[in-house]
């Protein structure tokens, strides 16, 4: 009786049981409603803008591009037209040093490309003022140390064309001017092999550089209005003349790729160095010897006081 | 007195069982065969550069691929306008079609969007991409014309898409 009532219960509850599950686990499609907002999609096609404007400056331009909605800017600077093909995707601004002509077009997904746009800038460096030359320093004799490095103002090779014969030029006369032309008055110091231009550096004294044209085409300076230095830079012999007698150090070799190899300030440090060293030298030995003047005096009287 | 305690314990445990018994195919055939609720899958864009007056054949085109629930077989969409911050496309401008549709399969048969905002006429599904996928996949192909003297510029919109069951047939004519 017992065991018929639980077998009864059983299949009730079994029923119930799955009847609720049905009810739990049918989805329920209700209406569902999505939104979203599309974005970076849609374009109207347009040339690329071009940031600074095209038109003349007097340096050097770093020139942006932009085409809203694009997929990418295509450009080229050689005069050629560009595609979506061809030409130099664009990713960061465009260095502008001289004059020349952007050509960039927009592309967007699909195929779409607007037409070529032109962007002509002019760079017109204005020539620097030109630079006083210092008064030469007497050739190395006891110029004070600061006159080592007017020389560097006076050399040639600072931001100077190759085509143009750069004023080779020294505080001191010990200096010299290597151009790639070979315009410049060149001195060929005792060592010089291979035409390898190794500039000794004169004590007190040195201008040496050479230089790339800056990337703007800089007009060359004046050459310095000092008489006596241009004179003295004409004189290959008595430079060597003078480069033998006071180059007490090893020789720097001057660089001739770019700015930063420009050998004055270096050289002129060193000779700053050496003018302390070298011409002042007699100060020391004074000092020291009235140190030790001193110093026997006074330990011939504390000895006299303890012999008294 | 043990063994009562388990004859009084076992109808609420075989009742347990069986509710996860029962739910199991059918879960598992919801998950296999349907989805519970309509999602976008992805918008692909297909020509993202329009031409000003160049008509949908040089305006936006977009790809929607949709998830839809079997049963929903109405798709309906609706668009703002278009906007780069000054300037506007309307909504009006857009046609939508779907190869899983066959009374807007085409070009032809789109379905335009009349007003910004407002939900379009619903597009009957009757087809589905992706048998094998659950639920019915729909790829909806959105095309957007630029009106001439659109100045350029990327321009930005926001749609909405809803999903429904067809409405029950009218009840047929009393014959009285």
């Amino acid at each position: 009786m017992r065991a018929d009532y639980l077998k009864e219960s059983m299949v009730l509850r079994t029923l119930v049981a799955i009847t609720i599950s049905l009810a739990f686990a049918t989805p329920t499609f209700a209406s569902t409603r999505i939104t979203g907002t599309i974005t970076g999609g849609g374009a109207v096609i347009m040339q690329p803008t071009a940031s600074p404007v095209a038109g003349t400056y007097t340096s050097a331009q770093s020139v942006t591009l932009a085409a809203a909605g694009s997929s990418s800017i295509h450009f080229t600077s050689d005069g050629t037209a560009p595609s979506c093909t061809t030409g130099t995707t664009y990713g960061s601004a465009i260095d502008v040093g001289s004059s020349q002509t952007i050509k960039a077009l927009s592309c967007y997904t699909g195929g779409g490309a607007s037409s070529v746009a032109s962007f002509d800038y002019v760079i017109n460096i204005p020539a620097p003022e030109p630079t006083p030359a210092p008064t030469p320093s007497g050739g190395g004799g006891n110029g004070p140390p600061v006159g080592s490095f007017g020389a560097v103002a006076g050399s040639g090779g600072v931001s100077s064309e190759p085509s143009v014969p750069a004023p080779s030029s020294g505080g001191g006369g010990a200096s010299v001017a290597n151009n790639s032309g070979g315009e410049t008055t060149t001195v060929a110091p005792p060592g010089t092999a291979n035409g390898t231009p190794i500039i000794s550096a004169g004590v007190g004294n040195s201008a040496v550089g050479t230089s790339e044209p800056l990337a703007s085409a800089t007009p060359a300076p004046e050459p310095s209005p000092s008489p006596e230095v241009a004179e003295k830079s004409t004189d290959p012999v008595a430079e060597t003349v003078a480069l033998k007698e006071r180059t007490p150090g090893p020789a720097p070799v001057v660089g001739t790729d770019d700015l930063s190899n420009i050998s004055g300030f270096d050289n002129g440090s060193q000779t700053a160095a050496a003018g302390l060293l070298g011409f002042n030298y007699f100060w020391w030995w004074l000092l020291l010897a009235i140190v030790a003047i001193g110093g026997g005096w006074w330990a011939w009287r504390r000895y006299s006081e303890n012999r008294d | 007195m043990r063994r009562a305690n388990m004859i009084a314990w076992r109808p609420a445990i075989l009742f347990v069982v069986s509710v996860l018994i029962g739910m199991y195919p059918l879960g598992f055939a919801a998950a296999i065969d349907d989805v519970v609720e309509l999602s976008l899958t992805g918008i692909d864009p297909v020509f993202t550069g329009a031409t000003a007056g160049g008509g949908f054949e040089q305006g936006w085109k977009w790809t929607f691929h949709f998830t839809v629930p079997t049963s929903e077989t109405e798709l309906t969409l609706l668009f703002s306008d278009f906007t780069d911050g000054s300037n506007t496309v309307p909504a009006s401008n857009i046609r939508f079609y779907s190869a899983q549709s066959s009374a807007a399969s085409t070009a032809d048969s789109a379905i335009t969007i009349t007003a910004a905002n407002a939900s379009s006429t619903a597009m009957v599904l009757d087809g589905d991409a992706s048998a094998d996928a659950a639920g019915r996949q729909v790829d909806v192909t959105v095309e957007m014309q630029v009106p001439e003297g659109t100045p350029g510029g990327a321009y930005a919109g926001t749609y909405s898409a809803e999903a429904d069951v067809p409405p029950p047939p009218p009840p047929p004519p009393d014959p009285d």
